[in-house]
């Protein structure tokens, strides 16, 4: 069976299970959880927040393994995992630190604090990815473009123990509160909905990077096939469809609206509560719907027999 | 998908292969492409530095306790640090206009640590719901002699002749997450459930 998309049957029936979840997640989360006694409404965005940073850190680190296995085994399909891994980790850690700022207003009282030894080194793990994909966006020798971003991968993934413990290290000099959920510290219902948030959000994010790496997998072909990068904008430029950029022109708008909305007086937080889990829900849609729309493009440039992922590359097109 | 499909597919690459110029094009895209990478990863190493050294910066600021910051007054002197502590019952008290000209709260109480009482005057923006008794805050500023003006005394308060000047006040939230349902189990449990 020839694919004619970046989805399958997995990826459909997977999806399908996912917004089950979701749906349960969201009733959870706002109708069948009690309200914090100290935080009230506003610890709603708690179950938005923490599974936002499990998603970042576990997409991080299979994309540090992935990068040690590449430097070690030279593995294109570890190298392509790795990529795909840190764009899906960077959407995740962007929207870990915006949803852990809207949260800090009403609680702490600021948005953000430099002092903050957890917060500031997750803006660097944020940059570190960043970077990362800049780098592999550079152009030159793809093998050694690999190489050097594998390095940067291994090197940015320290930086997570230490955004992890920090809490621990520095409990009296730093504003970020401890672990909450392995220390018991939450309960019933808003544990539930916790969890429910934590398998939903690995759920998107598997999702995300399934598609993700395929589409990986078809811009290699398309270099292996000789037809390069140029081929696909003029094909873009014929049908009008400018490489999925209209699913991203959704980003500014999502934003904007999430910073109007947090600013609103309803009651109770609410404007910060639906603003956080606006801005999350908004861009995962957006970038799965990008995603969609640039794997069905992409699999239409490659030919035929190019279009399983799953197959070998053959080694003229591996490097 | 169905061998005719599969065929249907094929026909379409090839359909569109045709329409498509395969002349070389330009090169004048890749390298602007390559450009934009290379500039956006000098970009993140620049931000990467800029973050490291505020939060170096920051991180030089002393964070005290309240008992600390009380036995090294003398050494501390006018120097701005970070006062950590709980607000007590009974303490908080607003001065409405006292900030008016910056259109900032001023508030004063006292804060306990270890046993220990700071009194604090506030002067800043409007803190979050959070800030009540009980509910450890960060503030920044440093320590002065005598009241504040206008304040005659902290209710509940050290009123040891020095108070803390701040103008940043956080408040620390624990990591505790209960709710009333809890509390109301509890209570049944003591009470018994007849």
């Amino acid at each position: 069976m020839i694919p004619n998309s970046t989805a399958s049957r997995f990826t459909r029936l997977f999806g399908t299970g996912l917004l089950v979840i979701i749906a349960f997640w969201l009733l959870f989360a706002f109708f069948w959880s009690d309200p914090d006694d100290t935080q009230g409404e506003v610890v709603r965005l708690f179950y938005v927040h923490v599974p936002s940073a499990l998603g970042t850190y576990t997409a991080f680190i299979v994309c540090g393994l992935a990068s040690a296995f590449y430097l070690w085994k030279k593995s294109e399909f570890a190298d392509l995992l790795a990529h795909a891994a840190a764009e899906v980790g960077v959407v995740f850690c962007v929207l870990m630190l915006a949803t852990g700022s809207i949260w800090g207003r009403p609680t702490w009282g600021t948005y953000w604090d430099w002092g903050d030894v957890r917060l500031v080194t997750s803006l660097v793990l944020l940059l570190l990815f960043v970077g990362y994909l800049a780098l592999r966006a550079v152009p030159g020798d793809s093998g050694q473009r690999s190489k050097q971003a594998s390095i940067v991968a291994l090197v940015a993934l320290l930086d997570i123990p230490l955004i992890n413990r920090s809490v621990e290290w520095f409990e009296n000099k730093t504003l970020h509160q401890k672990g909450t959920v392995l220390l018991g510290k939450i309960e019933d219902f808003n544990l539930f909905a916790t969890f429910l948030g934590v398998v939903a959000m690995t759920g998107i994010m598997v999702w995300l990077m399934v598609h993700r790496f395929r589409i990986a997998w078809l811009r290699r072909q398309l270099l292996t096939t000789g037809l390069d990068q140029a081929l696909l904008e003029r094909r873009a430029e014929a049908t009008g469809d400018v490489g999925g950029a209209t699913a991203y022109n959704g980003f500014a708008p999502a934003i904007a609206a999430a910073l109007a909305f947090q600013q609103t007086d309803i009651p109770g937080n609410w404007g910060y509560i639906f603003a956080g889990w606006g801005l999350s829900l908004t861009v995962l849609a957006l970038y799965g719907l990008f995603l969609v729309r640039e794997g069905r493009r992409l699999t239409q440039a490659v030919p035929p027999e190019r279009r399983r992922w799953t197959t070998t590359p053959t080694d003229e097109g591996s490097r | 998908m169905s061998a005719q499909n599969a065929d249907d597919v094929g026909d379409a690459y090839e359909a569109d292969a045709e329409l498509s110029d395969l002349t070389p094009r330009s090169r004048e895209a890749a390298p602007r492409r390559g450009a934009i990478a290379t500039l956006l990863t000098g970009a993140v190493v620049l931000a990467l530095g800029a973050v490291v050294v505020i939060f170096l910066r920051n991180a030089s600021l002393s964070v005290y306790e309240a008992d600390q910051a009380v036995a090294n007054r003398t050494e501390l002197g006018t120097d701005r640090f970070r006062l950590i502590g709980s607000p007590v019952e009974g303490s908080i008290v607003s001065y409405e206009g006292a900030g008016a000209e910056t259109g900032e709260e001023a508030i004063a109480f006292t804060v306990v640590f270890a046993g220990v009482n700071a009194d604090v005057f506030f002067v800043g923006p409007e803190p979050s719901e959070l800030f009540v008794p009980g509910v450890p805050v960060f503030l920044e500023g440093n320590w002065e002699q005598g009241t504040p003006p206008g304040v005659d005394g902290f209710a509940n308060g050290a009123n040891d002749g020095y108070y803390f000047l701040g103008d940043e006040l956080r408040v620390k939230h624990d990591n505790d997450y209960r709710n009333d349902n809890e509390e109301r189990l509890n209570d049944a449990e003591v009470g018994g459930l007849q």
